[in-house]
């Protein structure tokens, strides 16, 4: 058989031996110096005339009650000698073993003449080196594997900070330079790579375009996903001043790039700089919150939309309100809402707002950071479990007075 | 409280009762049992969400996950039990309209039969 195992690998070629005259005794002796279980009873050539065995002690001498000091080795041996042949396999002894209840096979030519002998002893000693041998090989491979999975992943684990660098980066681009307007925001990512972001931007010279989104779940397929939604808002937001019809066409849009069980959520608003109306559609985040500076009262934005990604063909409907100087509006992805501490219990919503409007008369910049670091201090030694996005934007008083002022046939403010 | 998932039939609907928190940790191992239980055929699936403590946002991402594998035509997703707390995260979310939430065990197997004949 090829590749098989040969008894004459295993078996022992030095022989015990013994002539049949010698004492049983004398036999028993010897077997004990070598810590051998058998000896060979031959007249002193390599013709085998039987074998005795530790077991024929017991059944042949013990319990026949017999001296082994003057009983020949000869008289007690087995003579029906079991052999196997040079050449065959350990399988094949093995087998000779288990169908006789074999404990020796004595291994011989094709002439009959004996080259060795093989135990059990032999047979399980060599099959556990074997075993030993695979699982040296098998740790030495899991070891190779491993080491090349933590390379691999220390590679991803790289290229992932990187690119989440260049994600934040992206993301927090500088403001443009809106008169009457302020933005703070805190962004942290979960992960090196977010699908959270935000976006501030002009949309033509009397227009600016307020976009947060947070992709489900973090990582490298949420990422590409804020890419992309990043990528669509920048082409179809183009010109166009009505949030719900922008949301519309980025649903159309992603839907047929989205995995299944992926959805976005989030804010799209329109200020109209001279008359600070803004119109909005949210899609499934946690309501936007716009704290009037008057009744200091934060009353979060109606109506909602279900997230992007979800179902074809929905239509999302915008809501419109009048925003006045000193007003501030917080936008904020689930990341800050739904984080837990150690004992499970999420930060939740309403904790969140209650916590802006405490920090209410604070500058922006102290508000999200003070936000921020409250939602951290909550989670304690508990990780952030997801990415966070606090955008806050403040209508300044001063600017818009001024503004207001230097216009004279300016847009009035709709009540 | 561990997250676990308990399989139960009744007839050709198999009702999954979700206990623990349906949350980023959790919400993958829902995922799978959900792709297991359609590549083995099943495609009348009940959610029992009654003894689930909160739903995240990427626990809804599993919950729309499993309406998109499910075949409608073959049978569907109904979900029972809703606290009124994770109900409220739906309601946010503006996703109540999307799962077929139901009131009860019964209603919501009897709902398939009364599809089928509606199909036949």
């Amino acid at each position: 058989m090829p590749g098989a195992i040969l008894v004459d690998e295993v078996m022992s070629a030095d022989v015990l031996t013994a002539r049949p005259d010698v004492s049983t005794l004398e036999a028993m002796r010897m077997m004990a110096v070598r810590g051998v279980g058998s000896i060979v009873v031959t007249n002193g050539d390599d013709r085998p005339l039987g074998i005795f065995t530790d077991r024929d002690l017991f059944s042949k001498i013990v319990l026949k009650n017999l001296d082994p000091a003057s009983l020949p080795v000869g008289e007690v041996v087995t003579r029906d000698i079991v052999s196997v042949g040079s050449g065959s396999s350990l399988d094949d002894a093995h087998e000779i073993m288990m169908s006789g209840d074999f404990r020796h096979l004595i291994v011989t030519d094709e002439n009959g003449s004996m080259k060795g002998i093989i135990s059990v002893k032999d047979l399980i000693r060599h099959r556990e080196r074997a075993l030993e041998k695979k699982v040296n090989e098998k740790t030495s491979e899991l070891m190779e594997t491993s080491k090349q999975l933590m390379k691999s992943l220390n590679t991803i684990e790289r290229e992932m900070y990187h690119a989440g660098k260049f994600q934040k980066h992206l993301v927090e681009k500088k403001y443009p330079r809106i008169p009457g307007m302020r933005f703070s925001h805190v962004y942290e990512q979960s992960l090196h790579l977010g699908g959270d972001f935000f976006s501030v931007s002009r949309i033509g010279k009397g227009h600016v375009g307020i976009f947060v989104a947070d992709v489900m779940g973090h990582g490298i397929t949420s990422a590409m996903i804020a890419l992309e939604v990043k990528m669509n808002l920048n082409f179809i937001a183009e010109g166009r001043l009505s949030t719900s019809e922008v949301i519309g066409k980025m649903n159309k849009e992603l839907i047929p790039l989205m995995p299944e069980g992926f959805f976005v959520a989030g804010f799209y608003g329109i200020v109209d700089i001279s008359t600070l109306e803004m119109n909005y559609t949210q899609f499934g985040l946690p309501r936007p919150v716009l704290l009037r500076c008057d009744k200091f009262r934060a009353s979060p934005l109606q109506p909602g939309n279900m997230p992007i990604g979800i179902r074809v063909g929905t239509e999302y409907v915008e809501g419109k309100t009048q925003v006045r100087p000193g007003d501030k509006l917080l936008l904020f992805t689930d990341g800050c809402s739904e984080q837990k501490d150690s004992k499970k219990r999420m930060y939740g919503d309403r904790r969140f707002v209650d916590n802006f409007k405490a920090l209410s008369a604070r500058g922006e910049k102290d508000i999200v950071g003070t936000l921020h670091r409250n939602v951290k201090k909550f989670a304690g030694r508990q990780p952030i479990t997801d990415d966070i996005a606090i955008l806050l934007c403040e209508f300044s008083r001063c600017d818009y007075a001024d503004k207001k002022t230097s216009r004279s046939s300016g847009a009035s403010l709709k009540k | 409280m561990e997250f676990k998932l308990e399989e139960r039939s009744q007839g050709d609907v198999v009702v999954l009762d979700v206990r623990g928190n349906l949350d980023t940790q959790s919400a993958p191992t829902l995922k799978v049992r959900l792709d297991s239980l359609v590549n083995f055929g099943h495609q009348k699936i009940v959610l029992n969400l009654s003894d689930v403590g909160f739903i995240d946002s990427t626990g809804v991402g599993s919950l729309i996950y499993a309406q998109k594998i499910i075949n409608p035509i073959k049978g569907g997703l109904r979900i029972i039990g809703i606290t009124p707390r994770n109900l409220n995260v739906f309601s946010v979310m503006n996703l109540t309209d999307v799962f077929s939430i139901m009131k009860t065990e019964e209603a919501a197997v009897g709902s398939f039969h009364s599809d089928d004949s509606t199909v036949h």
